[in-house]
């Protein structure tokens, strides 16, 4: 069988799974955090230790249910909690997750747990940070939703990739490594 | 304790299709960002009230999700407020009302009648989903969006997520009075880095718990051939009634007003304070 053959699809039950469970997680555990928020360019951001969660999920299913994950789950926690539509900041919270999937293609799940791995999840939770949270911040300023000039923009961009950033750097390789160790030895876990 | 679920009942948002529902929650979001005069906010917020007490949710099961939800909402409107004392969403606010300073917040009277507004946009959008999620069926959801044309796989995850989204909030409840028995001080602690790291002991043990049932879940799933076919029926069904027409229609009235009141009253209210 080909290498290619060997990948599994995207729309797997596995997958599919994966996305509502992921969705569920960010959702649920993103409307606590929505109370700790700090003054934007636009108004307020919220300081969500949960971007974690899709940056997982992409990680270890890949960049599709990396994506819905950060989308859709961004999508509920924003309709539970704040109300309302933002689709910028969905799709620049499913890039949070699309971001670091790039991860399930050169990374063997048995080298999870190893010291390189960890690094390179944190500096792909950087760079997702940087990814998703500028699409949303320039979208914002393209499509003047809440923001006039160019450097409200940026100063919405600093705050909200910062604070995403360091909550990944941090929160992102802790939660694989639990992962890859509360997975160890099982069958079928790959 | 936040409870984001359906509470079974026989109102008239109960018995309405969950795409009528839907389209509900469109029109308030549509209607709220439209919306930015005070004086227009009060409607669909006093219609969300309405909304939500026809639907007999029992209190005792919901007052520490509202709590919450005010506790919030009031907390990010006034910040918002204090920082927005020269510029709200880009309109500038020329020669201000000041009534106090302190630290780095400026309060104004501008500013407490945008954070009022943006307080009764946000809890009327809130409140309006409660009451889609309080009175539908979850079961229902996925036959809904099948019937929107949505591809199943795709109406599968939003399901399963409407499914889960309780079930996880309740862990973490769950997860966190256990944690705080050994100890666990759920108060940030100084420090951004200190304040992260304090959430592990909650965040990690329901994620794993979370990510390890995906598996069982998917094979049990494989094993009544999900995935097999392009299409699949389901075992629920959803129908328009007669009701569900005139509540359509009567939204389509709602949202023509709606964009006559816009045209009328195009932005921000603030009290004339001429004189003072």
């Amino acid at each position: 069988m080909s290498k290619k053959g060997m990948r599994e699809s995207f729309f797997s039950a596995k997958q599919i799974v994966a996305m509502a469970v992921g969705t569920a997680l960010y959702a649920a555990l993103t409307i606590p955090f929505n109370i700790f928020t700090i003054p934007g360019a636009g108004g307020l951001i919220a300081v969500r230790p949960t971007v974690a969660i899709p940056m997982l999920f992409g990680f270890v299913f890949g960049p599709i249910t990396g994506f819905v994950t950060g989308l859709i789950g961004n999508i509920l926690s924003d309709f539970f909690s704040f109300g309302g539509f933002y689709w910028n900041w969905d799709i620049g919270n499913g890039l949070l997750g699309a971001v670091p999937g790039i991860a399930y293609f050169v990374i063997k799940r048995t080298d999870w747990t190893k010291a390189r791995t960890l690094v390179i999840a944190a500096v792909l939770a950087v760079i997702a940070s940087v990814v998703g949270i500028g699409f949303s911040a320039m979208t914002d300023y393209i499509f003047q939703i809440g923001l006039s000039t160019i450097e409200a923009a940026m100063a919405e961009f600093y705050s909200a990739a910062g604070t995403d950033a360091v909550n990944g750097l941090i929160l992102t390789p802790i939660l694989l490594y639990a992962y890859a160790k509360a997975t160890a030895g099982r069958a079928r876990r790959v | 304790m936040i409870r984001i679920k359906y509470f079974p009942g026989n109102s008239l948002l109960h018995r309405l299709d969950p795409r009528t529902k839907f389209l509900l929650v469109v029109l308030f979001i549509v209607v709220e960002v439209a919306f930015l005069d005070l004086r227009l906010l009060i409607f669909p917020f006093l219609a969300s009230i309405l909304l939500y007490l026809s639907i007999k949710v029992p209190w005792k099961e919901v007052r520490g999700t509202w709590k919450f939800i005010i506790t919030v909402m009031a907390v990010i409107s006034l910040v918002n407020a204090f920082f927005t004392f020269h510029s709200f969403l880009g309109m500038s606010i020329p020669n201000p009302h000041v009534i106090a300073r302190f630290w780095i917040f400026t309060v104004t009277v501008e500013g407490i009648v945008l954070a009022v507004g943006a307080l009764m946009r946000f809890l009327s959008l809130a409140i309006v989903s409660m009451c889609l999620v309080n009175t539908t069926d979850p079961g229902l959801y996925a036959p809904a969006l099948a019937k929107l044309k949505v591809p199943y796989k795709g109406a599968f995850v939003v399901d399963l997520a409407m499914r889960y989204v309780p079930v996880y909030t309740e862990e973490l409840d769950t997860t966190m009075n256990a944690q705080m028995a050994r100890g666990y001080n759920v108060k940030s602690k100084r420090g951004l880095f200190a304040s992260i790291l304090n959430t592990v002991p909650l965040i990690v043990p329901v994620a794993m718990n979370a990510m390890l049932s995906i598996y069982d879940v998917a094979d049990a799933m494989e094993l009544r051939a999900f995935g097999a076919e392009k299409t699949r029926t389901w075992y629920r069904t959803v129908s328009f009634k007669r009701i569900d027409y005139v509540i359509i229609a009567a939204l389509f009235t709602i949202l023509i007003v709606a964009i006559y009141l816009r045209t009328k009253f195009p932005t921000y209210w603030i009290p004339n304070l001429a004189g003072t």
